[in-house]
């Protein structure tokens, strides 16, 4: 792995999270620790037993409920250095890309209560989501994310993501995923992130972050 | 009281005269003072109130300290952390004793030297010339805590029903304690006021905590004692004032200075007039490096006392008379100590020597010495081992040696001071982790100790050379055996001692 | 006399206003006196006379000095309610925590995660690197998580997560072998991190923790 040199790259070490997702083959990893349930449990340290995130130095992402698209696609990203996180990098490859379906799936199946704890306008971030800020060429998030922001396929789920870790996404997107992802829709993203001010992005968190 | 000493201090029993030397002073200061005996104290219920710890966390195996016990001590008695019970820190203590001796003291009465019994039997719960039971040798009170801010105080007052049968105000330590933090160093300091030398110490490697914490009053011991030891005086007959520093939790300093107690009230505290008697203000140093990394602690020290004795009990002698000298006794004593304390283990060894410089003007003038100046050293090994803080195992051995001198040492064998031996004990503290739910700060030590002479008093086969009956007929000529020819061995004695302090 | 009485009054007023700030020493600590157990500040010396005068640490008390005052809360009330049952634990701190009320242990903690900590330094300093690595990066193929994302990148800690850096090397030790001897259940995760960590993982990341302080973490 790549050494760690201060706070910045440190930060993106907490993108850490979205895991996974592949064609999940029964016979997963051979040897000690290499199997699916070993390797479920090895997300769960971190990500909790629920999947719900959690807020450590840095915010661990939720899983629970999660696309299995979109987390099958996170994992190859950080294999293959697409998106930047030098502990998610490690991880990945730490991970047989034979057993990324079988944990997205697993995490897929949660669905416990969002931790909460973002500090935004909530209203704002109603507001936001549902229709976007034509003034600031933001589209509406529910327009792909959906109505109840549960995504669908590639599109990850941000009902119920911890406020933090998507203030930190929405923040730091170039740095961490500006390339073309292999699911080919990380750049979509680009524009949406220049556009929204922090307190915007914050509000978004906040009400997101608050969904079931 | 002293624990340690009384061993070395305890009666030489044969003795009706007190013998106005220093050697006299040990065995007379024994019989008034140390010879009631039992013990130290600690591991105070009332500390235990006050704190809301267990006696577990400051000590293995009461009265032995653990690294934090020491920094309660040098804290002034003053860390809190219990329940406020509105109880006044007070404690108490009883000793019961069982004491047998290897052979009886069954010299006649008249004897000179000669080992015999001190009084009639009957009294103070003596039974035999050779067995010993009370059940109440020792009864002590303590005022143990803090008494206002970061003042605090350990004191023991101790009635001890045996020889003396009398009151008398025992070890006792006045703290004022503070911290303070100078550039990088982090200070512990304090203000000390006691009334005995070493009883202010944290280490249990010096005497007044040393080993053995219990002894009898009734079992010879070891005529001869360095005045750190407790060959002078007792708790009470000096007090001192001090000023300590502790820095880092790692280097410690001491220094205190001892002036004696009025001989009026010494009187009063032991019974009897003060043979020896502190002339002037007696300087006291301490230095010793504690270094903790873990389970581990490890001690190494050095701490000494320079007095100018008034010797032999001369009280008809005016303090200070002009042109009359005094005997310089001068003390260094060096100590080590190593602990390694989990949950469940505890061990601790300790080592203590002794090196006393007895310059001995006044005593050749008065003709209880012949040297100008004797030379006495004690060693003192000690290795405890305590399981779960509830069972305690000990051993101790102890070397005593120093000049013959033929006129302070008349009696013994050689003229020497010499003696040597083992002490094993095995003792039971069921209360060291909480107490019975009615009182849980009571405590408890049940055990036994065997203590092994392979010298005794210069001799180890004719200890008492010549002792005479009152016919003036040796009663232990050249080694031949007679009915009251006592070897070293003879003086071997099993002590079975329950201690309770609540 | 009259100057005298002035100097007095001022004196007295001064020492009076000056008092609730014992409690939470800042920056001029360094030469200041270590505040007393006042009436109006928390009893710290219950604390130091374990955990040393400066609350730096002391034999098998760990350092107080800076660490997360959320994080000491929280200890002290998984001692009262005796889920964190470390032999230790048991043998002291259980006792200090019955007796502690909450808005005390808050208090002292608030005092103590004031203190500036000095590093224990007292790991092996040949397996710096080693544990460094452990400690940013983990083992994925082993399953073993990395400890920078909830601790920090020097190990200092936030909110209820400990700080580690430049705790003592067997304090931290014990800790993680105490989790696998399954003491303290319910501090998850740590019981699930430190089941992948073998012996020598586990010496490697105390003996660089034990050394860790801003500059070595940062450079």
């Amino acid at each position: 792995m790549i050494a760690i040199h201060g706070r910045n790259a440190l930060y993106s070490i907490a993108l850490a999270s979205a895991v996974v997702a592949a064609g999940f083959s029964g016979s997963a990893v051979a040897g000690a620790g290499g199997g699916v349930q070993d390797k479920i449990e090895y997300c769960q340290v971190c990500h909790g037993e629920t999947g719900r995130g959690f807020y450590g130095y840095y915010a661990i992402p939720r899983l629970a409920g999660q696309q299995p698209g979109y987390i099958e696609n996170q994992l190859r990203d950080y294999a293959s250095g697409l998106r930047h996180n030098s502990v998610m990098g490690g991880v990945a490859r730490g991970v047989s890309p034979a057993t990324y379906g079988a944990i997205a799936a697993h995490f897929h199946a949660m669905n416990p209560a969002p931790l909460g704890g973002g500090g935004g306008n909530v209203a704002l971030g109603r507001e936001i989501f549902a229709n976007g800020l034509p003034e600031s060429n933001v589209p509406a998030c529910s327009a792909c994310h959906g109505p109840d922001a549960h995504g669908t396929g590639q599109i990850p789920r941000l009902a119920g993501q911890l406020p933090s870790y998507l203030v930190k996404t929405l923040s730091n997107w170039s740095p961490e995923r500006g390339h073309s992802s292999a699911g080919g829709l990380s750049a979509l993203m680009v524009p949406t992130t220049h556009n929204l001010t922090a307190a915007q992005i914050a509000a978004v968190a906040a009400y997101v972050g608050g969904l079931r | 009281m002293a624990g340690t000493n009384e061993l070395f201090n305890a009666m030489h029993a044969g003795n009706k005269m007190p013998r106005p030397s220093r050697i006299g002073a040990a065995a007379v200061v024994g019989l008034a003072a140390f010879m009631g005996a039992g013990e130290q104290a600690s591991a105070l219920p009332s500390f235990a109130r006050q704190t809301g710890q267990t006696c577990s966390t400051c000590h293995t195996a009461f009265p032995q300290l653990t690294p934090y016990g020491r920094r309660f001590k040098l804290g002034g008695y003053t860390a809190g952390g219990g329940i406020d019970t509105q109880l006044p820190p007070v404690s108490f203590m009883l000793q019961s004793q069982f004491t047998n001796i290897g052979r009886s003291l069954n010299a006649p009465l008249g004897s000179s030297s000669a080992y015999a019994p001190p009084q009639a039997p009957g009294l103070g719960g003596y039974n035999d010339t050779n067995n010993w039971t009370d059940f109440s040798s020792q009864v002590s009170i303590f005022y143990g805590g803090k008494i206002w801010g970061n003042l605090g105080a350990f004191i023991q007052a101790t009635y001890a029903q045996d020889y003396g049968e009398a009151f008398n105000w025992d070890n006792s330590d006045v703290r004022y304690a503070d911290t303070l933090h100078i550039g990088g160093f982090d200070v512990l300091w304090g203000l000390d006021f006691n009334n005995n030398p070493t009883v202010q110490d944290p280490w249990n490697t010096t005497p007044a905590w040393g080993f053995p914490f219990i002894s009898s009053p009734f079992a010879p011991g070891p005529a001869a004692a360095t005045m750190l030891e407790g060959a002078d005086w007792g708790p009470g007959q000096v007090v001192s004032a001090g000023a300590y520093a502790f820095i880092n939790d790692m280097l410690y300093l001491e220094f205190s200075a001892y002036g004696a107690t009025s001989k009026s009230f010494q009187w009063a505290i032991t019974g009897g007039p003060p043979s020896n008697l502190l002339s002037g203000v007696a300087p006291y140093y301490r230095v010793a490096l504690e270094k903790n990394w873990g389970e581990h602690s490890l001690e190494v020290g050095a701490y000494g006392m320079n007095a100018n004795v008034i010797t032999g009990g001369n009280q008809s002698l005016p303090v200070g008379t002009f042109g009359w000298p005094t005997d310089i006794i001068t003390d260094n004593g060096f100590d080590a100590q190593y602990q390694w304390i989990t949950d469940t283990h505890a061990v601790t060894l300790r080592a203590n020597y002794i090196i006393e410089r007895q310059n001995l003007v006044s005593s050749v003038l008065q003709g209880f010495a012949a040297n100008n100046v004797d030379y006495l050293r004690s060693l003192k090994l000690s290795g405890e081992y305590v399981y779960k803080n509830t069972y305690a195992f000990t051993a101790t051995y102890f070397n005593i040696n120093g000049t013959a001198d033929m006129t302070l040492y008349a009696p013994n064998a050689n003229f020497s001071p010499n003696s040597e031996g083992w002490m094993f004990d095995a003792s039971y503290l069921p209360f060291s982790r909480g107490g019975p739910s009615f009182w849980p700060w009571a405590n408890a030590r049940i055990g036994l100790t065997y203590t092994l002479y392979t010298r005794f008093n210069g001799g180890t086969n004719n200890i008492d050379p010549t002792a005479v009956d009152v016919n003036g007929t040796t009663l232990c000529n050249g080694g031949s055996v007679t009915p009251y020819c006592r070897k070293a061995s003879d003086n071997n004695t099993l002590l079975a001692y329950a201690w309770f302090m609540w | 006399m009259k100057h005298i009485g002035l100097t007095v009054a001022s004196l007295v007023i001064s020492l009076w206003a000056t008092g609730p700030l014992c409690a939470q020493p800042d920056a001029s600590y360094p030469l200041a006196l270590l505040p007393l157990p006042a009436a109006n500040g928390p009893p710290v010396k219950n604390c130091t006379y374990c955990h040393g005068v400066s609350a730096q640490g002391l034999a098998t008390a760990p350092r107080l000095a800076g660490q997360r005052a959320a994080y000491i809360e929280k200890e002290l009330s998984a001692f009262r309610g005796h889920e964190r049952d470390n032999p230790l634990s048991q043998l002291y701190m259980w006792n200090v925590a019955a007796n502690l009320k909450p808005e005390t242990g808050r208090e002292l903690a608030v005092y103590f995660s004031q203190l500036p900590p000095r590093a224990a330094a007292d790991g092996n300093r040949g397996l710096f690197d080693e544990g460094r690595a452990l400690y940013q990066q983990g083992v994925p193929n082993a399953n073993i998580v990395t400890c920078v994302v909830c601790h920090g990148p020097n190990a200092e800690g936030v909110r209820d997560i400990p700080r580690l850096g430049g705790l003592s090397y067997l304090y931290l030790k014990r800790r993680m072998e105490e989790w696998n001897k399954g003491y303290h259940p319910t501090a998850r995760p740590m019981p699930q991190v430190a089941r992948e960590l073998s012996p020598a993982e586990i010496d490697a990341l105390a003996s660089y923790l034990s050394f860790l302080d801003e500059e070595t973490a940062s450079k």
